[in-house]
């Protein structure tokens, strides 16, 4: 095979630029070269590790400092959390009524999801640009509350048990190849028992290679406040946009 | 979201001719689901390109103001649009035009009447990129990985612009076209330009007499020394990868039957012609779009407008805005230090700032300016507060006027402009992002477009003064 002339080599260099994903990474004889082998390895194994991860104790310091609610779904441990996602969906939410404020417009839920590393990496960018936002814009919000082993409908047991008429589940998504710290807000109006998937707005793909967090933050409050002017959310809200 | 595509116009005033085209513009969503919108302009389709008139001037040398509005109105009229319909363009008066005395009055008057945001464009750099952009240049060179050259050659200035990625990457100037020299039926000089006449010196040792007639031996010299400056000006703007043509003069170069030397009444046939036996000689392949002389007015129509992404909120008084400077505080010339820290970008800013009002002759509490933030390193919550807490305060502290405009090199409009607006209550903020090329002294900011997610706006080199 011969040398690639400098144009193929800018092109193939252009498109490599172009995408996260692996193309143009060669191969010896059948199979990848180990680079290239190494690196789909190395990226698999920080999936499985973020899809595994706990929240750190000094994460789990910082919230109860913050004076943020911490507690737990149903679920007993990660193990559990995974094999049935029903338990990840329901929570004891007894004790926050004596806690929390209650009828605020927006309640913020902060869930581990499928990586808690995700909400880690990005919740001390996304989370004050939410709670200055709204301020900002006059919306009431109240205390948010984290979840471990949390499923992003956790969060409308909250809201409607706390009576709000938006619930922000802000959540680490399923890790992909290409990201492992990856999260999703998930917007509900009217949130409650009655609520399915459809009704659901979702902000995804938040990272540092991906929506920054801090514009996401700002973008989430414009989102809420359109949500909140018109009171739909999910779908339907798609259908008058 | 509504997406309708959007009517933009292009007027070129240049110093030979003067045309007109509109053109399409196709928007889309290049953001995934889920994702905030990201507005592009996807595609631009030429829908009507006027004929191409002779640029009207007076007796006294200046341009026909009345000439010039009649020419857009009855374009108008054939293309049966009204200047409602057109939501976007810029008329851009080129070359030894553009130095005439009433060319800015022109500007701003065809630019009322022509549509809702048409901007006065302007600028010999701008000239070449849009030209380049017209001519498809800057396309191929990113669609095909190269770096290409687009030398436009009109009446009045030849402009180059080489492309690499689809960007500029450096541009070039000359003030001599096909029409340096004009000659009446007779070959007797009508008008020689100044920079002509420095030709002249150079190849017959003393400048041309009006009247004087020419044979065409020494009509050739004369054109095969501009050739060569020419070519030795494109040299200089090398390395590239493909030369391409465009402009008056290109469309004389691909005469396939013979015309008349002087068919125009000036030595540009003969200029074209000496360029081709030029890039003979030197074994120079060049390639030619598909309507050179349209380049630059398609550029100036089709690709002079950028969207940004902003989702600020902005009072609807405030747009549009027209020829706010841009001013470049962090920029170290005209690129950024890589080895400076954020807060040493951000370091001194009142007294960066203070210099860039100095060497631009600028007040700021007497206009509103924008002010271009560098490329950062950390985009956090916190490194974005010591950004906007900087950059209130100077806004503060040297009673910048409102509105207080910023552009961003990376997608954190939202953001910056939020913390913007808690840190100056009261005080109307436009943040912008998303504009690739931000290459240009003035920017015009127009209004939310109906899709109400981006905001047209055109970066260019130079206003006219009032």
């Amino acid at each position: 095979m011969g040398v690639p002339s400098e144009q193929t080599q800018r092109m193939l260099r252009d498109l490599q630029d172009s995408t996260p994903a692996r193309i143009g990474v060669g191969r010896t004889g059948l199979r990848p070269p180990i680079n290239a082998w190494l690196q789909f390895r190395q990226d698999h194994a920080m999936a499985r590790d973020a899809v595994k991860s706990e929240f750190t104790q000094s994460f789990v310091d910082r919230v109860k400092r913050r004076g943020f609610p911490f507690i737990q779904s149903t679920a007993e441990d990660k193990s559990d959390y995974i094999s049935f996602p029903p338990k990840g969906k329901a929570t004891i939410t007894g004790k926050l009524l004596g806690s929390c404020p209650t009828g605020c417009a927006v309640q913020i839920v902060i869930s581990d999801g499928l990586s808690a590393q995700a909400i880690e990496s990005n919740i001390d960018d996304v989370l004050p640009m939410i709670i200055d936002g709204l301020a900002l814009e006059g919306i009431t919000c109240g205390l948010p509350v984290v979840v471990r082993y949390g499923r992003v409908a956790v969060a409308d047991q909250i809201a409607y048990e706390l009576n709000s008429s938006l619930a922000i589940n802000l959540i680490g998504e399923r890790p992909g190849l290409s990201a492992s710290d990856s999260m999703s807000a998930y917007l509900t109006y009217n949130p409650g028992p009655h609520t399915i998937s459809s009704d659901r707005t979702v902000v995804s793909n938040i990272h540092s290679r991906g929506t920054l967090a801090v514009e996401a933050g700002a973008y989430i409050v414009q989102l809420a406040k359109k949500i909140l002017q018109v009171k739909l959310s999910g779908v339907k809200l798609q259908q008058i946009s | 979201m509504n997406l309708q595509p959007i009517l933009s116009v292009g007027i070129d005033v240049g110093t030979t001719s003067t045309h007109l085209t509109l053109s399409r513009l196709t928007l889309s969503n290049t953001s995934r689901p889920n994702e905030p919108s990201r507005i592009v302009i996807e595609q631009r389709e030429i829908v009507y390109q006027s004929r191409i008139y002779f640029t009207p001037l007076v007796a006294d040398g200046t341009i026909d103001a009345q000439g010039v509005v009649n020419i857009l109105k009855s374009e108008y009229s054939i293309a049966g649009i009204v200047a409602d319909d057109v939501a976007t363009g810029a008329v851009i008066i080129t070359g030894e035009t553009a130095l005439k005395r009433n060319a800015s009055a022109i500007v701003q008057l065809l630019s009322q009447l022509a549509g809702n945001f048409v901007v006065a464009s302007a600028g010999p750099n701008m000239e070449s990129v849009l030209a380049g952009r017209g001519s498809g240049a800057a396309q191929y060179s990113k669609s095909r990985h190269l770096r290409v050259c687009n030398v436009d050659i009109g009446g009045g200035t030849t402009n180059i612009a080489v492309f690499d990625h689809g960007e500029p990457a450096k541009t070039e100037c000359l003030t001599l076209g096909g029409r340096f020299l004009q000659l009446g039926s007779d070959w007797g000089v009508l008008n020689c330009t100044e920079s002509g006449q420095a030709v002249c010196l150079s190849v017959l040792g003393s400048p041309l007499k009006a009247g004087t007639k020419l044979d065409v031996d020494t009509a050739r010299k004369l054109c095969r020394h501009v050739a060569s400056k020419i070519v030795m000006a494109i040299d200089a703007c090398g390395p590239f990868n493909q030369l391409w043509f465009s402009g008056g003069v290109a469309e004389l170069m691909q005469l396939q039957q013979s015309i008349n030397d002087i068919e125009y009444g000036d030595v540009g046939v003969l200029l074209a012609q000496a360029l081709v036996e030029q890039c003979r000689q030197d074994r120079v392949e060049f390639t030619l779009p598909e309507m050179p002389i349209r380049a630059t007015v398609i550029g100036v129509g089709s690709h002079s407008l950028q969207l940004s992404g902003s989702t600020v909120a902005v009072s609807a008084s405030t747009l549009p805005l027209l020829n706010l400077p841009i001013i470049r505080p962090f920029h170290n010339g005209s690129t950024n230090d890589d080895s400076k820290s954020d807060s040493q970008l951000r370091g001194g800013i009142a007294g960066k700032v203070r210099q860039c009002l100095q060497v631009q002759d600028l007040v700021w509490s007497a206009q509103p300016l924008a002010l271009l933030l560098p490329e950062l390193k950390r985009m956090g919550y916190s490194d974005l507060q010591e950004w906007s807490k900087a950059l209130s305060d100077v806004f503060t502290e040297l009673s910048g006027h409102q509105p207080f405009v910023v552009i961003c090199a990376h997608d954190i409009a939202a953001a910056l402009g939020q913390m913007l607006r808690q840190r100056l209550p009261g005080i109307d903020c436009i943040v912008l992002d998303g504009i690739a090329s931000t290459t240009g002294d003035y920017i015009d900011i127009g209004e939310l477009l109906p899709n109400k997610q981006s905001i047209p706006v055109v970066i260019k080199d130079f206003v006219f003064a009032n």
